[in-house]
């Protein structure tokens, strides 16, 4: 017989959820190329993370749970993906997600301080910042846009990471006693 | 931290960032792959940096505050396809629980547009709801403050309330957006729109076009190829961009707005493709019903889990439904909402266990039931059990007859032996007829729409239960399971099903086949 279906804390899921969905987009985002991949993993990831969260014990760690899911399910992708190409190893998958399952990536005033470090920047790399994540630019048009090689962008904007995070870090350490 | 891991130098952080990103795109080199392999598998300060990359680029594809303020934002093309009206997220509040903002906004590669804002609708009601805000489960409780974003209902349904008083009702599946106070975009999906005087000009923008409401009552069914709009009270004007002469569409009216022309079409008004409250209406029916005091009643009132088959008499004889495949089990009834059932492909049912044979031999069961397709032995309800080692246990076996799908009703007599009357024609499919059959100590008469059909002589009733009473599939023996070799799932709505343990007679049957508009 078919089951009713399994009564779940929405609002629990939910907020649990809301705490903790940078560390498993980043996660995800960070290993599954963008595109239909990504959304895919990313959509599977969200459905078995419902379904899955009667099993979640509350009080333990959602974000290493959920982070836990997230790995398998980016594994998988990678043992679908049918062109035999170089991948990262299992092992190193598994390490970043450990590493990102550490509850420090959890604080939530990383995304304050990177507010504030976007604000800082000079028009030409938040112009940079605005075509890549903002209006979804490939690095292709981006290049082509500003009459510079797919490489220069590649670095201009590796450049704009490092500084970022070291901006953000720094904002963090000074924050904390 | 005393034990900080061996930082990286300048170059290699370069250098891992700038493999991060290339790996995000999918253009690594095999070669590349292994360097970044190598740093990564050996380095415990390159895992940190990669983290921390993979959180920045997270939380750079979110809205940073400097991107959505300042620059003027292009508006996205009205009545364009959903995927690129996705918007730039404001920094999470964590109080609205849709503001499960962008969880999934790294990968939307959207045009630039305003902030979400809002919140501008409260939920006042859901059944069986499941409400994803940007693919990810959000709360469907009462009370609950919707903001605008991209918002899918993939089953149940959604009752919304605007501080203007507008009520809006969303069935599954349904994408859309909450866009101001004054404008639902629905890209796909049913909803049906009550507006109150004084929020006159509420609009449904759909992508085939804009149904603004001049104070009315109308339900907008929209999809990719074309939108429909029917107005049930009142007048709503069709709008699009490149028509300059809009449609004024009357009460009682409906037309379908082509996504391609963007040119309305007059179509047939059909009412009852939409469910337009969650709360059950009275009416002379229900009235009629109640003054013959019903063992019990279902009317298939819309409740909050949709997984309680509620008994609207005083014995309280509540039932479950099973929701096989189906989204949803609510449908626009022929009062209120009626219980969708999908056949053999979605074997949704409903059980009412321990229900009570009727202790004499009189008995009336009649339903207001619409079939979509004939099953074999479609059942409409059955209290019936198969003959087993013990005598057979229950009292009718009424839905559609074999493959023939004619509207059957037989009975177990007090003997136990069948008694059974049918129609001659198959049930016509795709409209609502009015059935009952009743036992009255003398004879089994078999009704449709207010008029005999068929008759036999039948003077008493099996005195043996049978384990539950099934409505939309035949149970097992046990009451528990469809009956494994002919379940006899319905494919159609059921609706204000209701068993007397006494017999009516046919002026009454008339009456309340009379007692619902047609």
């Amino acid at each position: 017989m078919p089951l009713p279906p399994r009564p779940i804390d929405g609002e629990a899921f939910t907020r649990l959820l809301l705490q903790n969905h940078r560390r498993i987009s980043g996660l995800i985002g960070s290993l599954v190329p963008r595109g239909p991949d990504a959304d895919d993993v990313m959509q599977e990831t969200s459905a078995v993370l419902w379904r899955k969260f009667g099993d979640f014990q509350p009080g333990t760690d959602f974000g290493a749970w959920a982070l836990r899911i997230a790995r398998f399910q980016v594994l998988s992708y990678y043992d679908r993906r049918k062109r035999a190409q170089a991948r990262l190893s299992d092992e190193t998958i598994e390490a970043i997600a450990d590493t990102l399952a550490e509850p420090r990536w959890a604080a939530s005033d990383r995304a304050e301080a990177l507010h504030a470090c976007v604000g800082q920047l000079k028009e030409r790399e938040f112009d940079l910042v605005r075509r890549r994540y903002h209006a979804g630019e490939s690095i292709a048009e981006i290049a082509a846009g500003l009459g510079r090689t797919v490489d220069a962008i590649y670095k201009a904007l590796s450049r704009l990471h490092v500084r970022l995070l070291a901006c953000i870090n720094s904002k963090l350490q000074s924050a904390r006693p | 931290m005393s034990d900080e891991p061996p930082a990286l130098s300048a170059a290699e952080l370069h250098r891992l960032a700038e493999l991060a990103e290339k790996l995000r795109d999918d253009t690594l080199s095999d070669a590349e792959v292994a360097e970044l392999e190598t740093l990564l598998a050996e380095s415990v300060a390159a895992r940190e940096a990669f983290a921390g990359l993979a959180l920045l680029t997270a939380e750079l594809h979110h809205a940073p505050s400097r991107f959505t303020s300042g620059e003027p934002a292009a508006a996205p093309p009205r009545g364009a396809a959903f995927r690129i009206l996705r918007r730039w997220r404001r920094p999470l509040a964590a109080a609205a629980c849709l503001a499960l903002a962008g969880l999934l906004a790294w990968r939307f590669a959207a045009p630039p547009a305003p902030p979400r804002g809002g919140p501008f609708a409260t939920v006042s009601n859901a059944s069986g709801a499941v409400l994803f805000a940007d693919e990810l489960p959000a709360d469907t409780a009462v009370g609950t403050r919707l903001r605008a974003g991209e918002l899918h209902l993939r089953r149940g349904l959604l009752e919304l309330t605007y501080p203007s008083g507008v009520v809006l009702v969303l069935e599954s599946p349904a994408r859309f957006d909450l866009r101001n106070a004054t404008t639902l975009w629905l890209a796909e999906g049913n909803v049906s729109a009550r507006v109150p005087e004084n929020a006159v000009g509420f609009t449904v923008d759909t992508p085939s076009g804009a149904i603004v409401d001049l104070g009315t009552e109308f339900g907008v069914s929209a999809g990719a190829q074309s939108s429909e709009v029917h107005v049930f009270k009142g007048e709503v004007l069709v709008r699009n961009q490149q028509e300059p002469d809009s449609l004024r569409l009357a009460e009682n009216r409906a037309s379908r707005i082509d996504r391609q022309s963007r040119t309305p079409t007059g179509i047939d008004y059909r009412p009852d493709r939409f469910i337009r409250t969650l709360d059950e209406p009275g009416g002379r029916y229900r009235d009629l019903i109640r003054s013959q005091e019903p063992v019990a009643y279902y009317r298939m009132r819309i409740t909050p889990d949709a997984a309680h088959l509620m008994d609207v008499s005083a014995r309280q004889l509540h039932g479950r439904i099973l929701r096989g495949a189906s989204e949803r089990t609510s449908a626009p009834g022929k009062v209120g909402a009626g219980l969708r059932l999908g056949g053999p492909a979605t074997r949704t049912y409903a059980v009412v266990p321990e229900f009570p044979p009727a202790p004499s031999a009189a008995l009336t069961v009649c339903a207001w039931v619409r079939a979509e397709s004939r099953p074999r032995w479609a059942t409409i309800a059955k209290h019936w059990a198969k003959a087993g080692n013990g005598p057979p246990g229950g009292q009718f076996h009424f839905g559609l007859w074999h493959d023939e799908g004619t509207l059957e009703v037989r009975v177990r007599d007090g003997a136990g032996a069948e008694v059974g009357v049918r129609e001659t024609e198959p049930l016509p499919l795709g409209e609502w007829h009015f059935v009952a059959f009743v036992v009255d100590g003398t004879t089994l008469r078999l009704y449709r729409n207010g008029r005999e059909v068929a008759a036999t002589a039948c003077a008493s009733l099996n005195p043996v239960p049978a384990a539950a009473l099934g409505l939309g599939a035949k149970l097992d023996a046990a009451g528990r399971e469809p009956e494994p070799n002919t379940p006899g799932f319905w494919d159609g709505t059921l609706d204000e099903i209701a068993v007397f343990h006494r017999a009516l007679s046919a002026d009454q049957l008339r009456a309340l086949h009379q007692a619902t508009p047609p």
